[in-house]
């Protein structure tokens, strides 16, 4: 595929480096020609130094060919424009837009075709309040993503001592379930070693696990794994930007929630909008008031501050002053992998998150959604079905039956409303949405080829 | 349904140059949007473009059926272009792409249109007729070659 990344910023390089390494001719452009010679150092791109959104400088990226733009500059105006320029003088098939401003994005009418035409829109904040909820909302897990509308949810948790599967071998789990409750366990991290399982795998302590569930099960499926952890009552964020403040708006209802902000004036403002939360003014790294505010009685820390520093060193705190489950917002990819440990239970990198949904779109077939997991080394994919047996490499056949590339999994399929979890015996059919765990994305392009449909399908 | 019934010879472009798999598509939906019945180029092209990301409809041996279903379509309509060089289109065989028919197809799509699908990629599947239709000096002598081999019922 033909690929113009406007801005080499952090997702900007990100993608780049992610789709570079696959087969696709990429183009970034940016203002500044030092980052993008930073940039061509180490990747196999083409780069233009330009203002992103003039149809000269687009030329000059090779518009006129290009399938896809993705716009990820600084400024929503820039990215904005750029896909209104894609759209109507160069006829650009996708155009993908960051847009941060909650205002622009409080009019969803604004960006339909005959207005600006973007057929995607990523708002990083969105995405991340959103991981972060449901992180919130499973106190036991490290990872909840969802598919098929969450219907399904893939989680991932680590396994303790006290879980009742863990030293078990996996065939035993549907007997450990409750009837018509279900699970795959798609894929095993131990050490550093991924397992792609079987029946006779055994779950060690310490493992990652990553297992399918429909959401209303996961609670019941993760208990095998570790002891029962209830939900999350008491929550303390620390930094009152636009995530803590949404995440605190949606929350409050049903949790008591604490907010640290550390400037009094923005700490006024969010109090204003919000009902129950308690607004504190002071520093997230300051031991005494985490210790005043019952730091060990939370259930959940979560540290969305704007600065990498002070979320790791307050959560690392906070951690050890007997916060239960610790989150921390990480701007910067390489601090991303260093910290989570015993210390932090989970690091929420935007950057990952945002290029999860723009992958959605990139990737070849019937793609609902991907989440990119693991630093950007893995995928869990949910991709469409379509077309009859002869059409279809997928359709009409049992999923003992296919040939996966050897890291992946299917972990189930849902069918309308139905969450059916994989076993060897279910029939794929035509519109099914399949759930694929891809533990090394490197194979992304044979599954990709699996699930095309054939020439003659219409 | 024959092939000669939803072509005409303004909807064949020979011997054209386009650089890439989506400057092919957008000529492909101009010519197809040239029919009474046909619904707009950009229409057309979104189509083509959708159809083109569930898998590609090169069928090898530089050969390739762009083909969509377009919500206002009227009738099936048909167009043919041949490249002056070939252009990457994700093909079986990674071969790259000179031959191309292109349809739009009413989103009602019927066993007709299936079939006629089926005839395009079986009469492509001859390389005798691949042969002929290379060789062929005009859009007149592509339409005169495809209609001296009436469709098999």
């Amino acid at each position: 595929m033909r690929i113009i990344i406007l801005g080499a910023g952090q997702v900007g390089s990100g993608m780049a480096e992610n789709l570079s390494r696959e087969d696709n001719d990429i183009t970034v452009v940016d203002i500044d020609g030092a980052r993008l010679r930073a940039l061509q150092e180490r990747l196999d791109i083409r780069t233009v130094q330009g203002h992103a959104s003039h149809p000269r400088t687009l030329i000059r990226a090779g518009i006129e060919d290009a399938d896809l733009l993705i716009a990820l500059t600084n400024a929503d105006e820039t990215n904005m424009v750029a896909c209104q320029v894609a759209y109507s003088l160069f006829n650009t098939p996708t155009k993908v837009a960051r847009v941060r401003a909650a205002d622009y994005l409080s009019y969803p009418n604004l960006f339909n075709r005959e207005h600006t035409p973007i057929d995607v829109l990523i708002g990083p904040e969105k995405l991340v309040t959103d991981h972060i909820q449901r992180l919130i909302d499973f106190p036991g897990a490290l990872q909840v993503l969802d598919f098929a509308d969450g219907r399904a949810q893939l989680v991932a948790t680590r396994a303790y001592h006290d879980g009742p599967l863990v030293g078990h071998d996996l065939s035993t789990l549907p007997d450990k379930l409750p009837n018509g409750v279900d699970a795959r366990i798609a894929a095993i991290f131990r050490q550093d070693e991924v397992i792609i399982p079987d029946g006779k795998t055994v779950i060690e302590v310490d493992d990652l696990v990553f297992f399918l569930a429909a959401s209303g099960d996961v609670a019941v499926v993760m208990r095998e794994l570790r002891r029962a952890s209830g939900p999350a009552s008491r929550i303390m964020l620390a930094g009152g930007g636009n995530i803590g403040a949404n995440l605190a708006a949606r929350l409050e209802r049903s949790h008591h929630v604490k907010i640290v902000e550390r400037d009094p004036a923005r700490a006024e403002l969010i109090a204003e909008d919000l009902d129950t939360t308690i607004v504190l003014v002071g520093d997230a790294t300051d031991e005494d008031l985490l210790h005043e505010e019952g730091i060990d009685e939370m259930d959940v820390y979560c540290a969305l501050t704007n600065d990498d520093q002070v979320n790791i060193l307050s959560s690392m705190l906070a951690k050890r002053m007997g916060a239960d489950k610790v989150i921390t917002l990480i701007n910067r990819p390489a601090y991303a992998g260093l910290v989570e440990s015993d210390r932090i239970d989970v690091a929420v990198s935007p950057q990952q998150v945002t290029i999860g949904a723009l992958l959605t779109h990139i990737r070849r077939g019937h793609m609902v959604r991907v989440h990119s997991l693991r630093g950007g080394a893995a995928e869990a994919i949910e991709v469409v079905a379509h077309g009859t047996a002869g059409q279809s490499g997928v359709v009409g056949k049992a999923i003992g039956e296919l040939t996966l590339p050897n890291s992946s999994t299917i972990g189930g399929v849902v069918r309308g409303e139905q969450v059916i979890i994989a076993h060897h015996d279910v029939v794929i059919e035509s519109e099914d949405h399949v759930i694929l765990f891809v533990a090394d994305k490197r194979h992304i392009g044979d599954i990709e080829e699996l699930f095309s449909v054939d020439a003659v399908f219409l | 349904m024959q092939l000669t019934d939803i072509l005409s010879s303004d909807r064949i472009a020979v011997d054209i140059a386009v650089s890439s798999k989506k400057s092919l598509l957008e000529k492909a939906a101009e010519l197809l949007a040239q029919s009474a019945g046909s619904a707009s180029a950009r229409e057309i092209f979104e189509s083509l473009c959708q159809r083109e990301r569930l898998g590609s409809t090169g069928l090898g041996h530089g050969v390739a059926i762009p083909h969509g279903r377009v919500a206002s379509q009227t009738e099936v309509i048909g167009a043919i272009i041949r490249l002056r060089r070939s252009i990457e289109f994700d093909a079986p065989d990674h071969v790259a792409v000179d031959l191309f028919f292109a349809l739009a197809v009413p989103e009602q799509c019927t066993d007709a249109h299936l079939r006629l699908l089926a005839d395009i990629a079986e009469q492509f599947g001859d390389s005798g007729r691949r042969d002929e239709l290379r060789q062929a000096g005009s859009a007149q002598e592509v339409l005169k070659l495809i209609a001296e081999q009436p469709v098999r019922p």
